[in-house]
């Protein structure tokens, strides 16, 4: 039997107390002061009060009766087997999310970090255990499982093992985005598997650094399960000075780093140098950074034929951040093809102001070719050229020239010139598209000027003018253009419009390429573009269109994706730890760029020059000071210590326990048949009690 | 020397009339002034011994001596200044021939009181009586009140503010705990050159091994004894009705007793306990008295006397 409101049981008490009084009051209340005690001795005074009990049956009644009242009051129920199903202990779920990006590399902090989680699953064993890891991406070591995918449950051995294979990586933390989707992953969880663990009874346990370089802030744009808690075991490490390198620019042979020193540091000066062999510095230079500040350093100038050495930080606790590798860009040679008439330094040409859109720089040689009507056939293939201007009307062999370049990927810009251009536009439109909707083009009326309105600012050739101060087009005037009408077939995406709602540069994806079609003119009589400061940028905007992920970079982030130069043939790779890697023929990118070093990429073509590029860990990485907790949860994530349990882990299923308990007392209602027996048995008393007066006066009065 | 017709009447008329005029103690307590009770005592007494108490002169002229500066200027005679141009002090002969000494305990034990009125009320008014009485006689009287230790003394002599000293010393509140006789009687014997009447005032409730020598020396040092027992009538009869729990004022012991079961055993060691007293007064040849506190107080003073008279 048991009880829906136990502490009633307390009343009971009222049955036992007066005869608890009556056997205690052995002693005299009444003190009396005496002169002195030498004459007395100690008699306790005799009671004989137990005797005055005369009828024992009446008190058993009466007190039997109290009791009956006292336990209905408490209301009692059997319990049946639904309740013991219902109260049986719910799942629960633990899931050890461990951090290892390289600033988990310190000192002794991954030998913490498995400690710590070899420890919670000994503490937790009972419950069902997921083990994820995250650096700047989650990687799932034992992935969630349903409840009933779990049996039989893995002894702790085989997580010990798990947890040993574990090694810290190179890459950045991205703590906000492992969070968030681990969240998802057990919101998921929870909305496939109603029958499994709820939210309420999962724990993420956090074992990180927690460092500075955390990045936290994408949390903000997620909104948190409100049941789901987080328990973070901040791991530390006594040393905490730490600095780290990042390569800024690399101009004249000369390298710019940027040197950042962790908040919580001790030290704050430090030395920089090149490192040819292990040990070997030279050119060393001592620099201050206050904790918690950068500053750059240019250091000393690179002889051109010397092999390139490493750039060596010391001074601070932990070296794992302190080598930068770098590899000095190759210059590129771009080619760009002009589609016009040729300028004779005149100003009313196209080519006169394009061709001065692209000029050489350290980093790049450009190679302009402007092709008129009677010139010569271009010698050189397609796949060597970087862009395509169109700006005259082409003959047919320039056109298959322009459709080969555009469906290998390349970037063309067609300027829609009176009326000469449709055919050219039509016809690499039909090409591309086998259709027979043809594209419609005509002078457009302009009164006065054209403005520039509704720019796609998102959009790579304009992304440069985002911010307010850039973003000014009013200056900008056209006193003609073209009216283009493409049909709605054909995809294209309108980049900018002018004010009477026609397009005025359309991207038009050829095959793997695009064309851009600008429908207005660039020299000043047709307008102020070429006049302008947006047309240099937005020109070499257009050659970049297709090289973001350029082959020529030789800077890149551990974990950055890096994109093959040529696709089409079989490559190797060397990389810091695998001498060589064979990529798969077609493969664009390469991936694998899991540690700082530098690495190689050499075709089988032997007259083809290896590319070497440099992989760097996350500056991030170095702002090691601990994060303030109070981050974490301003953005919402419900925290609990490390030592706290959740209180609130089995108060749902303590809510869902009472109200079962209380439908099974109410239908039982014991408690009205306790309440009647009270009567019942007080009647009894009554009647008895009449009867021992009655006999007790008959005796007095014989 | 004394010139009262006291010490001429015979000790049996002088009870008889005293307990004739007797005034009831209860009542008399109730007289917060403690010289104004000593004063109806005594005055009450006198009227039945003698008409006119306030007869004859205390001081006799022995010799003159010459001023020296430090003598008080009161005992200049100036008459004899005005004649002579000289100053001389007048001297006298010691004004009395009784030198008493009173040592009363003001223990814990003492303040138990079943009248309204406890044991130590009883004794003030005794010791104050006593005082009062020795002043109108002329007689130098000096107290010792005492409990574990001695706690205020009162050298004896006869001056104009003796009683009034005296009646402060009674009025401060005693702050002692346990009785302890051997303190004071000690005190007594080294102290007290003079011969003279001690008068012991307590009740006794406490071991009496050390009484007999103590009593012995102050006996041997030539001085007259007079122990004055003071009991409550509960004390004597332990005539409780009710159970209760009994709790020592001294020690703070407590024992749940029911006294009347316990009373017989109580009388008889009480007994034993006054016997030894009684032969140990009667082997020192001290005076031993016992009142009760609803005893009248002249029936003290009457004791007093007829004492003082030995």
């Amino acid at each position: 039997m048991s009880f829906l409101t136990p502490l009633y049981l307390a009343g009971i008490i009222a049955v036992g107390l007066p005869i608890l009084l009556h056997l205690v009051r052995h002693q005299p209340k009444k003190v009396l002061f005496f002169s002195s005690l030498r004459f007395l001795e100690h008699k306790p005074p005799q009671t004989n009060r137990k005797n005055k009990i005369e009828h024992w049956l009446l008190l058993s009644l009466r007190a039997l009766a109290v009791i009956l009242l006292v336990t209905a009051f408490a209301r009692p129920f059997f319990k049946n087997t639904e309740l013991v199903l219902a109260t049986a202990e719910p799942l629960k779920q633990t899931i050890l999310l461990i951090d290892t990006s390289s600033s988990m590399r310190r000192d002794s902090l991954w030998t913490q970090a498995i400690q710590t989680a070899e420890q919670l699953v000994e503490k937790n064993a009972t419950h069902q255990i997921s083990i994820y890891t995250f650096d700047s991406r989650l990687q799932p070591i034992k992935p969630l499982q349903s409840a009933q995918q779990d049996f039989p449950r893995p002894d702790i051995e085989h997580y010990r093992e798990r947890l040993q294979t574990l090694s810290p990586g190179w890459q950045a933390t991205d703590l906000g985005q492992a969070l968030s989707e681990m969240a998802s992953l057990l919101q998921q969880q929870a909305i496939s598997d109603p029958t499994g663990t709820s939210l309420q009874n999962c724990t993420i346990e956090l074992i990180t650094d927690f460092q500075a370089g955390s990045q936290i802030a994408s949390l903000a744009d997620y909104s948190w399960p409100e049941s789901l808690r987080v328990r973070l075991h901040s791991l530390q490490t006594p040393q905490t000075s730490n600095a780290g390198l990042q390569l800024l620019a690399f101009e004249n042979s000369q390298p710019t780093v940027r040197i950042l020193n962790a908040a919580d540091s001790q030290q704050e000066q430090f030395t920089v140098a090149y490192e040819w062999r292990p040990g070997e510095t030279e050119f060393v230079q001592q620099i201050y950074v206050p904790r918690g500040q950068s500053r750059v350093l240019r250091l000393s100038a690179l002889e051109a034929d010397h092999p390139t050495p490493l750039i060596k930080l010391s001074g601070d606790d932990h070296p794992f951040d302190n080598t930068l590798h770098f590899q000095p860009r190759r210059k590129e040679n771009r080619t760009i093809v002009h589609y016009g008439i040729p300028a004779d330094n005149s100003i009313q040409t196209p080519d006169y102001f394009v061709k001065r859109a692209f000029p050489s720089t350290p980093e790049r040689q450009i190679e302009f070719l402007t092709v008129g009507h009677d010139a010569p056939q271009l010698l050189a293939g397609t796949a060597d050229m970087d862009l395509m201007i169109l700006s005259r009307e082409l003959s047919v062999n320039e056109i298959q020239q322009v459709d080969e370049f555009l469906q290998q990927g390349g970037v063309a810009l067609l300027s829609l010139d009176k009326n000469s251009s449709t055919e050219s536009l039509n016809s690499l439109l039909s090409l591309a598209q086998d259709s027979a909707a043809k594209a419609q083009i005509k002078a457009a009326e302009v009164h006065g000027y054209a403005l520039l309105t509704n720019i796609d600012f998102e959009h790579k050739l304009f992304q440069m003018f985002q911010a307010p101060e850039f973003s000014d087009f009013t200056n900008l005037k056209f006193w003609s253009y073209q009216k283009l009408s493409l049909p709605e077939a054909l995809p294209h995406q309108v980049l900018a419009q002018f004010d009477h709602k026609d397009p005025a540069l359309v991207s038009i994806p050829v095959g793997t390429g695009q064309l851009i079609v600008s429908t207005f003119g660039w020299t000043p009589e047709e307008s102020q573009f070429a006049l302008s400061t947006k047309f240099v940028p937005i020109m070499n905007a257009i050659l970049n269109l297709n090289t973001e992920l350029n082959a020529s970079r030789t800077q890149f982030l551990v974990g950055q994706k890096v994109k093959l130069p040529e696709p089409v043939q079989v490559i190797h790779v060397s990389t810091p730890s695998r001498p060589q890697i064979q990529l798969a023929a077609g493969q664009q990118d390469f991936t694998e760029t899991v540690q700082p070093g530098l690495y190689q990429i050499t075709t089988e073509n032997p007259s083809d020059t290896a590319h070497q590029f440099a992989v760097n860990l996350d500056i991030n990485e170095s702002k090691t000071a601990p994060l303030p907790v109070e981050q974490l949860e301003a953005l919402g994530v419900k925290l609990i210590q490390a030592d706290e349990t959740t209180v609130d882990e089995t108060q749902s299923a303590d809510l869902q326990r009472q109200a079962l308990v209380q439908e099974l007392e109410q239908k039982q209602q014991l408690w009205r048949w306790l309440i009647l027996g009270a009567l019942a048995l007080l009647g009894l008393e009554t009647l008895l009690a009449k009867w021992f007066a009655d006999k007790t006066s008959a005796t007095r009065k014989a | 020397m004394s010139s009262l017709p006291l010490k001429q009447t015979s000790q049996t008329s002088q009870s008889q009339k005293l307990i004739s005029q007797r005034i009831d103690p209860a009542c008399l307590m109730r007289i917060k002034s403690l010289e104004l009770r000593a004063k109806s005592v005594v005055e009450g007494t006198w009227k039945g011994l003698h008409r006119s108490p306030y007869h004859g002169f205390s001081v006799e002229f022995t010799e003159y001596r010459q001023y020296t500066p430090g003598d008080d200027p009161r005992h200049i005679d100036w008459k004899l200044a005005a004649r002579s141009n000289q100053h001389f002090i007048k001297r006298f002969e010691e004004e009395t021939n009784l030198c008493c000494h009173m040592l009363l305990d003001l223990s814990s034990s003492m303040q138990f009181d079943s009248l309204g009125y406890s044991k130590a009320d009883y004794a003030k008014t005794l010791v104050a009586t006593f005082a009062y009485f020795l002043s109108t006689q002329r007689d130098a009287s000096g107290l010792i009140i005492f409990h574990e230790h001695v706690d205020s003394i009162v050298p004896a002599r006869f001056t104009r503010g003796q009683l009034r000293r005296i009646l402060i010393e009674l009025e401060r509140p005693p702050q002692g705990s346990h009785t302890n006789l051997v303190s004071p009687l000690k005190h007594a014997v080294e102290t007290i050159k003079k011969r003279g009447l001690v008068v012991l005032i307590s009740d006794l409730m406490t071991s009496v091994d050390e009484l007999d020598t103590q009593l012995g020396y102050l006996r041997a040092k030539g001085h007259e004894v007079a122990l004055f027992q003071i009991l409550d009538p509960a004390e004597v009869h332990l005539n409780f009705q009710e159970a209760a729990i009994f709790e020592d004022l001294e020690t703070g012991e407590r024992i749940s007793l029911n006294p009347k079961s316990a009373q017989a055993d109580y009388l008889q060691q009480f007994q034993t306990h006054q016997e030894s007293i009684q032969a140990i007064c009667r082997k020192q040849g001290v005076h031993f008295h016992k009142l009760t506190t609803d005893t009248p107080l002249e029936v003290g003073l009457s004791n007093f006397l007829t004492d003082r008279a030995a």
